[in-house]
């Protein structure tokens, strides 16, 4: 669903890359989570995926589209199989949450049918139909990342990008969020997300991508520190065997 | 993007803009005015220079009595037979000269009271102070000079006008007025564009969260741009509206009140002429909004 080849992104020729000979993998349905400190280079990965930034070297493809030669005018029907939650939620003020939820599919030009019966589900989804009239101030930050994220996922894309999704909220609505997230993951949406949120991460066990400097220094299956959540490493043998049946592994930094 | 939902974002862009709108609305106003002002000036030439020189080119007045100070007319008024003798002289300058027509000085009193009806001065005109005088049409109005020089100083001609050197002060300053307009108006067309650019990216700034989702979400450029270019081709047009509206106050008020006044020689414009300018006016407010914020929009706004 989304592969990167030896991806390389300068913004700036006078300063260091932002990202250097990035390759991974990602397959449909799965979970990933990107972890790594500010700077990193987390966020420049995702705007790679939606195309916001061209690789400056190696080639990208997301959802079957080669994306460093795309043609500008092809670069919205990429996005409309992205669905996109930021930290700070990025609401509209002005509008109620179903209409911030309808406002993607009407600028999509679907029929008020379709936007009658899409809205709610989606809200379903998040459990929010109970607060559709509300406006985004009238909402806790769990609830508004909440809507945020009935909005991402209303238009069903095959990919969901979660950009620190639990980096504005406590661990009692970090952990509302992560489930719903878990959820539409659950439908077959692919899901990629950023973090900080270590204890997240350990709790999910899910795929983890690693970066540091602008590398990918670790693509691995389990928690933040692998090693800390592999089991009992008596009961499968040695600590490659467990690898070897997970497919779990650290990479090592490139020159 | 749907209809209904573009009127929708439109309407609400307008209530949250309206001071910027407003802006947008008076700029365009008092641009299109002076648009619409020289192009009226130039229809006002036009329509002038049609009247009168499809009539007529040049006058060769008779001498009257009061004429004495000019050597062909020592004799006092023109004669039966110098009359005639300029008609059979101005039949000879045939095919030069089209038409000739001849007015006596009681009908030349009465086309005087006609045309300036109004004018205090009526009352002191009669027929012994008004010369009768031929009207004359050439062929080629720029060989004047060949009937000047034939009939002045003739026997009974007090002297030859050419209406072209007549007319023309009048004509210079309604070009004047139409090359001022135009001046004036390519002056406000520029504020205007500058100020429609201002506006757009002032209002694309106060929106770019609205921006930034449409643009994530995956909504075409066309899609993105269309209600920054609805919501100022809406306050354009109705710039125009405005300023058609005082076109026609100033032709209906101002130069109708011109006319009945006394004060013209010449066919005035009137409401009809303010018709055929206005969807010109529109025609250019469309243009100017749509192709401003659209090359603003791509130059700005990043999709």
């Amino acid at each position: 669903m989304i592969r990167f080849d030896d991806v390389s992104l300068t913004y700036d020729k006078n300063q260091a890359p932002a990202l250097e000979h990035v390759s991974f993998n990602i397959a449909r349905g799965e979970f990933v989570f990107l972890v790594g400190a500010s700077g990193s280079g987390k966020s420049s990965l995702m705007r790679l995926m939606t195309h916001e930034v061209a690789p400056t070297d190696g080639e990208i493809h997301v959802a079957g589209r080669e994306l460093r030669n795309m043609p500008r005018r092809k670069v919205p029907s990429l996005r409309r199989d992205i669905g996109v939650v930021f930290q700070d939620f990025r609401l509209l003020e002005n509008k109620t949450v179903e209409e911030n939820v309808a406002f993607v599919l009407e600028i999509l030009g679907r029929r008020r049918g379709a936007i009658r019966r899409a809205v709610p589900e989606s809200l379903e989804l998040v459990g929010l139909a109970e607060k559709a009239k509300r406006f985004p101030h009238e909402l806790s930050g769990g609830e508004q990342q909440r809507v945020a994220i009935a909005r991402a996922v209303v238009k069903q894309p095959a990919i969901l990008l979660a950009d620190e999704p639990t980096g504005n909220l406590d661990p009692a609505n970090s952990d509302d969020v992560v489930g719903v997230l878990d959820r539409i993951n659950r439908t077959s949406t692919t899901l990629v997300m950023a973090t900080h949120d270590n204890s997240l991460v350990d709790r999910l066990q899910r795929r983890v991508l690693e970066m540091k400097d602008g590398r990918l220094v670790r693509d691995s299956t389990g928690g933040y520190r692998a090693e800390a959540l592999e089991p009992d490493l008596g009961e499968l043998g040695t600590r490659s065997a467990y690898r070897a049946a997970h497919g779990s592994h650290r990479l090592e930094e490139t020159p | 993007m749907r209809l209904r939902f573009l009127t929708s974002e439109v309407w609400q862009g307008v209530r949250r803009n309206t001071s910027m709108i407003a802006s947008v609305v008076l700029v365009s106003m008092v641009s299109l005015f002076f648009v619409g002002s020289g192009l009226l000036a130039q229809r006002q030439v036009d329509q002038a220079k049609g009247d009168w020189y499809e009539k007529v080119h040049a006058f060769v007045f008779l001498c009257t009595d009061s004429d004495t100070n000019v050597a062909s007319c020592a004799g006092g008024e023109a004669s039966t037979a110098q009359t005639e003798a300029v008609k059979s002289n101005l039949d000879n300058l045939r095919p030069l000269v089209t038409k000739v027509d001849y007015k006596t000085s009681e009908q030349a009193v009465a086309m005087f009271r006609e045309q300036y009806k109004d004018s205090p001065y009526v009352s002191s005109v009669d027929a012994k102070s008004m010369p009768a005088f031929y009207e004359v049409r050439l062929s080629d109005p720029q060989r004047f000079d060949e009937i000047a020089s034939g009939f002045q100083g003739m026997p009974g001609v007090a002297h030859v006008s050419n209406l072209h050197q007549v007319l023309a002060p009048f004509f210079s300053f309604l070009n004047m007025l139409g090359v001022g307009s135009a001046i004036i108006a390519g002056l406000m067309v520029v504020c205007s564009i500058l100020l429609m650019v201002t506006t757009i990216r002032q209002v694309a700034f106060t929106r770019r969260r609205q921006v930034g989702i449409m643009r994530l979400v995956g909504a075409s450029s066309a899609t993105i741009y269309l209600p920054f270019v609805a919501e100022v081709l809406i306050a354009s047009l109705a710039g125009a509206v405005l300023a058609s509206g005082l076109l026609w106050a100033m032709v209906h008020f101002g130069v109708s009140g011109l006319a009945s006044s006394g004060g013209g020689f010449v066919n005035l414009i009137g409401d009809s002429d303010v018709l055929v300018v206005v969807p010109w006016l529109f025609l250019g407010a469309f243009v100017l909004a749509v192709s401003t914020s659209w090359v603003t929009l791509r130059r700005y706004l990043k999709v």
